[in-house]
């Protein structure tokens, strides 16, 4: 049984947190830069790894979670202090990049040439602790070009689900809230997402070994 | 239970979303049928991937990338041209030619704005330090550490050193998406010399303010974002930049088309070019295929000896500057210059 585990953390902790991210966001709204530049400190990971997911390369995830840092600098005076942040971030990381891929229609595809590092904490590592040997990182790095292609080859909102689900651990009224759908079809997508990418993996048997 | 609706509830039973009822239908149906069986115990694999999946480093440069863009954010002030700026006595004269400059300006001015403004909804920052970047003239840049991603500067530049008048003009083209054109200008001395310059939009209302105005010294340029936001192919943007060098005043001309057309060298389209002198014939021209013309800013009134056009833009680029005595030069992909 897969349940989701939230972050184990005691409420007044959570509490102090959401009362220093509201003092941060408003003093971005009263102008400050240095403010600012720590806002995208703090969500610049989760920005650019959705951008990277959903867009499935480098290169268009740097323009798009450019623009979306640049959107949230030139609108965060409209962000009302009492809805949440990050739920209002990611919408507009997710209208950029629908925004972009109206205007262009290239796809660009991964190769495992780009530059692409994986964060070492990864659950992929299991048991060896001295660090990831270069052959383990090179395992980790084409097993994550397999998921990524897996993931390029869904329609787009599959896409941003999964991404927004499995990667960013957004629940599903959060997501729903995020693009804009209704629950149950957030739901019934991620669902059909996640059997098209077993059938895409199936044919991957280093995968599930 | 039917396979399709056993598959159909296998988030829910992963999730633990189901009343006792259905998940005692849903465990029963899997007991029966070793293909949804298998079927789970891959999707419920798939699922665990799907968790394990690693975190992409952030490139280590992006944090200051996005950080420049706001500061160019910060730093640009909009300035619109009003209505009220437009000398209206002037638009509605007798006269067909003033007729013909003014109710294309009035067009542009009213149906669109003119807005100098730096941040756009520009996807290609090309604000990669230490990348051939342009746009970072007396900006303090530092080279981030650590390896490069493959990033490609998309945007398409020129450089030109006007003639004989100590100013070296830069165009770049930042982005060609959208429905408008959006274009950086860098002026820079190439003496020690230094320049006093202003910079209007001459297809603004005559008489208005410029949109930058100083004084250049060595080593220390001025930059001018221009974004053309009305879409249309008749009218170029036209900016004006004046400068005195040792004593003497210059004039030049940089027609800005709104929609950039990087392959317009292969396009081949019909212009009129009925009754235009040469500053309207160059105007026409820009826009029509796209592409960017500087030129002096003495071009003259005389009407030219040419109708309609049609041919590729250096060809018909070539027919406008012969009859006016000039000639043209290519200075990078769809930027001309022309000269006498």
């Amino acid at each position: 049984m897969f349940s989701k585990t939230p972050k184990t953390k005691s409420s007044e902790k959570r509490e102090a947190e959401r009362a220093d991210e509201r003092a941060l966001i408003q003093r971005c709204k009263d102008g400050d830069v240095g403010a600012f530049d720590e806002l995208v400190s703090r969500y610049e990971k989760r920005v650019f790894n959705y951008a990277y997911r959903v867009t499935g390369n480098y290169h268009d995830a740097w323009d798009v979670a450019q623009e979306a840092f640049l959107r949230v600098f030139n609108s965060i005076h409209t962000f009302r202090g009492d809805a949440v942040f990050t739920t209002w971030i990611f919408r507009i990381i997710t209208n950029v990049y629908l925004d972009e891929r109206k205007k262009s229609k290239s796809h660009r595809q991964t190769s495992l040439d780009d530059y692409i590092e994986l964060e070492e904490n990864s659950v992929s590592r299991q048991i060896e602790d001295d660090g990831p040997t270069p052959d383990r990182i090179v395992e980790d790095r084409e097993r994550d070009r397999i998921v990524q292609n897996a993931i390029d080859s869904l329609p787009e909102y599959q896409r941003m689900i999964v991404t927004l689900y499995h990667m960013q651990h957004k629940s599903y009224e959060e997501i729903a809230e995020i693009l804009q759908l209704p629950i149950g079809t957030v739901k019934s997508r991620l669902n059909r997402a996640r059997q098209a990418l077993q059938e895409k993996l199936e044919s991957e048997p280093e995968l599930f070994g | 239970m039917k396979c399709e609706k056993a598959q159909d509830l296998f988030s829910s039973y992963l999730e633990n979303d189901m009343d006792s009822a259905q998940r005692s239908a849903f465990e029963q149906h899997l007991a029966e049928c070793p293909s949804c069986e298998a079927r789970y115990d891959r999707f419920h694999a798939t699922v665990m991937l799907l968790e394990e999946t690693p975190e992409v480093k952030t490139p280590p440069a992006f944090h200051s990338a996005v950080m420049m863009r706001v500061e160019q954010a910060r730093h640009a002030t909009p300035q619109r041209v009003r209505w009220w700026d437009i000398d209206w006595q002037r638009m509605f004269t007798v006269q067909v030619r003033a007729k013909a400059v003014a109710a294309g300006v009035a067009v542009m001015l009213i149906l669109g704005t003119v807005v100098m403004l730096s941040p756009v909804s520009n996807i290609t920052a090309g604000l990669f330090p230490g990348r051939g970047d342009a746009t970072n003239i007396g900006e303090n840049v530092e080279a981030p550490p650590g390896p490069l991603p493959p990033y490609t500067y998309r945007g398409v530049e020129a450089d030109y050193a006007l003639p004989g008048s100590g100013m070296n003009l830069s165009v770049t083209v930042q982005s060609t998406q959208g429905q408008g054109g959006v274009y950086d200008l860098k002026l820079e001395p190439n003496g020690n010399s230094s320049i006093d310059y202003a910079v209007y939009l001459r297809s603004g209302a005559p008489g208005s303010s410029p949109i930058s105005e100083g004084t250049l010294g060595a080593g220390h340029g001025a930059r001018i974002p221009v974004i053309v936001s009305e879409p249309t192919r008749t009218r170029a943007v036209v900016t004006e930049i004046e400068w005195t060098y040792e004593g003497r005043r210059h004039t030049s001309y940089v027609f800005l088309p709104s929609k950039f057309d990087q392959d317009a060298a292969t396009r081949e389209l019909s212009v009129s070019l009925r009754g235009a002198d040469l500053y309207e014939a160059v105007g026409k021209v820009s826009a029509a295929y796209g592409i960017v013309i500087v030129s002096p800013g003495d071009l003259g009134d005389k009407q030219l000896d040419v109708t309609n056009q049609s041919g590729a833009a250096q060809l018909v680029l070539s027919r406008v500057t012969n009859e006016a005595g000039m000639h043209w030069q290519k200075l990078g992909s769809s930027i001309y210059a022309i000269q006498r």
